[in-house]
C-alpha cells in the first residue's frame, strides 16, 4: 500500500483553495492508499464534466470498501460521521454510496491528479443518473439543471445512442420512471439544441 | 468534427438563412424527418448533401475538420452559465449532514451565502 503516497496527496488536498480540485486529491488519495478503484459520482463528477460551480456538499465515491479498509482511512487521517469518512485537514466528506457504479466501467475517464489518477464515471451515465433522478423527488427543479448543465457542456460529445439505449432499458425495468425519463431527456435535447443553433429563448 | 457537431452548424446555418425545416426538405427533395436527423446528428451527413444544403438555404457553411478540441474549460463555463441563466444550486436545501456542513462552511458556502444568490423552487 502507498500511503505515504496517499498522506502527500492529501497535504496536497489540504494546501488546494479550489474545492473541485480538493475532492479529486482526495478522491487520488483513496485510490491510492486503499489501492483500489474509487469512481467519481455524483456532484463531484457533476461539477467535473458540466464545468459550472455546483457547490457538491461531498466526495461520492464508489468503490468495495470493507471493514478491512478503515484502519487504512483511520491511518490518512479520516474519521466516521454518520454515513461520511471526514478528512480533518482538507475538509473533505466523502461518501461510499455504492460499490459499483450504474453503467460501463469502459466509459469512466482516467484523470492524472497530482502523483496519483482519479477514474470519473462516464459523462452519459451521469446524464442518465442525473435525468432519472429529475423524474423523481417530486419533479425536483434542481436535478433537472443538474442534467441539463451536463447537456449544455458536452452535448457535442455525449455518445447519445448509448444514452438512448440506457433509457430503452429503463423503459423495460421501470417503465414509470422509463417513460418519464425519456420525455426529460427529450426536453433537455431540445432545449440545448435551440441553444446551440442561436435560437431565441421563449419569452 | 462528429455527426453531432455538423448537425448544429447545419441547425444554425437554415436559422440563420431563416429557412424551416420543412421548407428546406422541399427544396432538398427529401423529408423533413430526414432534415431534422441531419440537424441531430443521427446520422452523418455526405459532403454532397452539405453541399446541397447551403445552396438551397443560400449561405456558404463552413466546416472545420481536424480541430478535435473540446472547448476549454472556460468556454464551457460560460456556456453552462449563459443556458441556466442565473440559476445557482443551493446545497443547504438537500439537508446537508453534519460533516457536509463542515465542508461548506469552510469554504464560506454558508447558507446566507446562498439566500443571496439566484435560486429556483423545487417545483
Amino acid at each position: 500500500m502507498s500511503i505515504s503516497k496517499a498522506q502527500s496527496l492529501l497535504r496536497r488536498a489540504s494546501q488546494t483553495d479550489d474545492r473541485l480540485s480538493r475532492h479529486l486529491f482526495v478522491a487520488a488519495a483513496i485510490q491510492e492508499g486503499l489501492e483500489l478503484m474509487a469512481v467519481i459520482v455524483g456532484g463531484t463528477a457533476e461539477e467535473y464534466w458540466s464545468s459550472d460551480d455546483y457547490h457538491q456538499t461531498d466526495l461520492d465515491l464508489c468503490a468495495s470498501i470493507g471493514p478491512e479498509h478503515h484502519a487504512t482511512l483511520r491511518t490518512l487521517g479520516f474519521a466516521r460521521s454518520g454515513r461520511h469518512w471526514e478528512h480533518g485537514a482538507s475538509g473533505v466528506a466523502v461518501e461510499f454510496p455504492e460499490s459499483e457504479i450504474d453503467g460501463d466501467l469502459s466509459r469512466t475517464r482516467t484523470l492524472t491528479v497530482g502523483s496519483g489518477s482519479v477514474t470519473i464515471i462516464g459523462v452519459e451515465d451521469l446524464y442518465v443518473d442525473r435525468v432519472r433522478q429529475a423524474t423523481a423527488d417530486n419533479n425536483d427543479y434542481g436535478r433537472f439543471q443538474s442534467a441539463f448543465a451536463i447537456a449544455v457542456a458536452q452535448y457535442e460529445w455525449i455518445d447519445w445512442k448509448y444514452v438512448q439505449g440506457r433509457l430503452r432499458d429503463l423503459l423495460v425495468s421501470d417503465p414509470i420512471v422509463g417513460v418519464a425519463s425519456r420525455a426529460v431527456d427529450s426536453r433537455i435535447r431540445r432545449r440545448v439544441r435551440r441553444l446551440l443553433t442561436g435560437v431565441p429563448p421563449a419569452t | 468534427m462528429n455527426a453531432v457537431e455538423i448537425g448544429i452548424v447545419l441547425g444554425r446555418a437554415r436559422r440563420q438563412a431563416g429557412v424551416s425545416q420543412g421548407e428546406l426538405a422541399n427544396r432538398l427533395g427529401t423529408s423533413q424527418p430526414a432534415v431534422s436527423r441531419a440537424e441531430s446528428g443521427v446520422v452523418m451527413p455526405g459532403l454532397d448533401f452539405i453541399d446541397r444544403w447551403a445552396v438551397a438555404i443560400g449561405i456558404p457553411i463552413t466546416l472545420t475538420m481536424g480541430a478535435g478540441a473540446v472547448p476549454d474549460d472556460r468556454d464551457l463555463k460560460v456556456r453552462v452559465e449563459q443556458a441556466l441563466g442565473g440559476y445557482t444550486f443551493d446545497p443547504w436545501r438537500r439537508n446537508p449532514s453534519a460533516a457536509e456542513r463542515r465542508s461548506l462552511q469552510r469554504d464560506g458556502l454558508t447558507r446566507e451565502h446562498f439566500q443571496s444568490a439566484v435560486t429556483a423552487p423545487t417545483r
